[in-house]
């Protein structure tokens, strides 16, 4: 009895739940919604994606016409490809300075505005300043301050009677890469900081004076009571660093273009001179789906760490 | 007691102003010697202060290098793609936030992903893109560019921000006969307003800044972006310090302006984005 209602009725059911206001929320209202929007992420976004994965599979240099499927040919090339791992390495190296020098400095920072200073406003600014700037404006803005005979740096060491450690800085192989991460970190630093100060404000005041009053020291309550509260905060700037290590392009092209030879030389970097210098694109293309992999594999792997440390923590 | 606080206070304010000064060294650098000539910087190097502020470098760099037309490009560029981005964003991040229905979440993780998508990987698609709707080397194919990439960090935002305003104006609207639309545009937006203003300053920066789309997109000085004028402008007058450095505080100097009358909306951008609650 009771099935024959439930067929009897239901095709209604479905027509009305389209138009009806109530009960079940329609679709065609939050798709109009939905349009613009999808419509250009999906072409701009998804669909190049997608185009440069199937590129990867071709031998298309740019130019012609034609192309052929060669299947994962590309992919084999790229890994018996010595400037890969070169590039590789060096987007390492990008990495684990990064972590050390502008993430510990945005966390001291952060400490020494935090205890309620006056010009904490102007402090902050300076240190933050640098994030709004182009990267170009700071790649010509640090290629003047490593200029080997009137730059800062060099002038500097030579007015302190260190002239002997003056380098061509960016012409040199040994120090072109780290010149342009301490670049690079001038800027990261003032978004650790803000990143680092706002996790600090969260920080109940009352656990600290609670620390305090047990007798510890300020040093044994920041790294006791502090420091493990800015856990989550922790987690946003390393994971940041981490992403972003992978995709430095602009300032590595403005400063040096990868070079000398290939000192410098980034994923990023490397992919756009195989694409548009040497114009061989679809190996330009699989140098970044395995850029993407790469990243989608150091994100995954670093948030379920991050998520399972939580869970311990609680 | 007393004088250890004191002490601890003066070291405390020393390393800050010894950092903060590090810091704006480079800064300090560029604006001197923008203001120099030639001459002057082979003879005084990085530190002095100029004798006489000449403007050569700033007239050379403006006349000479085409940036009064790159300013205009990049004007042209971003304030269209700053409301596009963010209107097209709020739209979209309406029925994400206020409206459960099939595929939301997915298409929200949709969103969300293309944060961590490396560039390089739409960079050939792009150029192909370009050229196939015609659009290569103008306006319209950097804005709408500008556009899409703004998706992901627009909708996350607004998306959460919606997600937490209060359903008690809206379901009073929806009694009194209120579309969607309606509900949108005339509750849901006014009260984003702190969420909007966020995402202009942060969009705004991020797209004048921007530079790789530029590279990609443009060829000619037709619609080339500011960043690209003052990459040129590198390659071009290697020695000439104070042109270069002109350069760069011309194309600077709008991102600094607005940093300095909206640093709040900056701080609280970047937190909104990162940390959670």
């Amino acid at each position: 009895m009771r099935e024959d209602i439930v067929t009897n009725t239901s095709p209604l059911l479905k027509r009305r739940s389209w138009y009806s206001s109530t009960g079940r929320q329609r679709l065609l209202v939050p798709m109009v919604f939905l349009f613009p929007s999808l419509l250009i992420y999906a072409v701009f976004v998804i669909g190049t994606m997608m185009y440069s994965l199937v590129l990867s599979f071709t031998n298309w240099d740019g130019i012609s016409r034609t192309f052929n499927f060669i299947g994962l040919v590309n992919y084999f090339k790229l890994f018996k490809d010595v400037q890969f791992y070169n590039a590789l390495k060096n987007n390492l190296i990008w990495v684990v300075i990064s972590l050390l020098l502008p993430m510990f400095l945005g966390l001291l920072l952060a400490v020494l505005i935090d205890r309620q200073i006056r010009g904490e406003n102007i402090f902050k600014s300076i240190f933050y300043l640098p994030m709004t700037i182009s990267f170009v404006v700071i790649a010509v803005i640090w290629s003047w301050v490593y200029e080997p005979n009137l730059g800062i740096l060099n002038t500097f060491l030579r007015a302190i009677r260190l002239g002997f450690l003056s380098k061509a800085w960016l012409a040199n192989q040994s120090t072109a890469l780290f010149s342009i991460i301490i670049a690079a970190s001038w800027q990261l630093t003032g978004y650790s900081m803000v990143l680092f100060l706002a996790g600090l404000r969260n920080v109940p005041p009352e656990l600290i004076e609670a620390a305090e009053l047990d007798g510890a020291s300020s040093w044994q309550s920041f790294w006791h009571v502090i420091y493990p509260m800015l856990r989550s905060v922790r987690t946003v700037v390393i994971g940041t660093i981490l992403i972003n290590s992978f995709r430095v392009f602009d300032l590595i092209f403005a400063m040096t273009k990868g070079g000398p030879g290939n000192a410098s030389n980034v994923l990023a970097m490397f992919m756009y001179r195989e694409s548009f210098l040497k114009y061989r694109m679809s190996y330009g293309s699989t140098i970044a789906v395995i850029q993407f992999i790469i990243i989608l594999i150091i994100m995954v792997v670093y948030l379920w760490r991050a998520m399972k440390a939580e869970e311990e923590v609680h | 007691m007393n004088l250890k606080k004191i002490t601890r206070r003066s070291i405390l304010y020393l390393v800050l102003i010894i950092l903060a000064i590090i810091f704006l060294i480079p800064i300090y650098g560029s604006i001197v010697t923008s203001f120099k000539t030639v001459d002057e910087i082979m003879i005084g190097g990085f530190w002095s202060f100029p004798k006489h502020f000449r403007l050569e470098g700033y007239i050379e760099a403006w006349k000479m290098q085409n940036l009064g037309k790159y300013l205009k490009n990049s004007i042209i560029i971003t304030l269209p793609a700053v409301i596009g981005s963010i209107f097209i964003a709020s739209l979209a991040a309406y029925p994400l936030s206020r409206i459960k229905f099939k595929g939301g979440k997915f298409i929200f993780m949709l969103f969300v992903a293309g944060l961590f998508l490396p560039p390089q990987i739409h960079l050939i698609p792009l150029f192909k893109l370009a050229n196939m709707l015609g659009i290569f080397d103008t306006y319209l194919a950097l804005i709408l560019t500008h556009i899409a990439f703004g998706q992901p960090i627009c909708v996350f935002i607004l998306r959460n921000f919606f997600i937490n305003l209060p359903h008690e104006i809206e379901e009073a609207a929806k009694i009194d006969g209120c579309n969607d639309f309606s509900i949108y545009w005339r509750i849901i937006l006014p009260l984003a307003k702190p969420a909007l203003a966020v995402l202009v300053i942060l969009q705004f920066t991020w797209i004048w800044n921007e530079f790789l789309w530029g590279l990609i997109l443009t060829q000619t000085e037709q619609a080339r972006p500011l960043t690209l004028g003052l990459y040129n402008l590198q390659g071009m007058f290697t020695i000439e310090w104070n042109v270069q450095t002109a350069g760069a505080n011309i194309a600077t100097i709008p991102t600094i302006i607005v940093f300095l009358a909206f640093q709040r909306y900056f701080i609280k951008g970047i937190t909104l984005g990162a940390v959670k609650g």
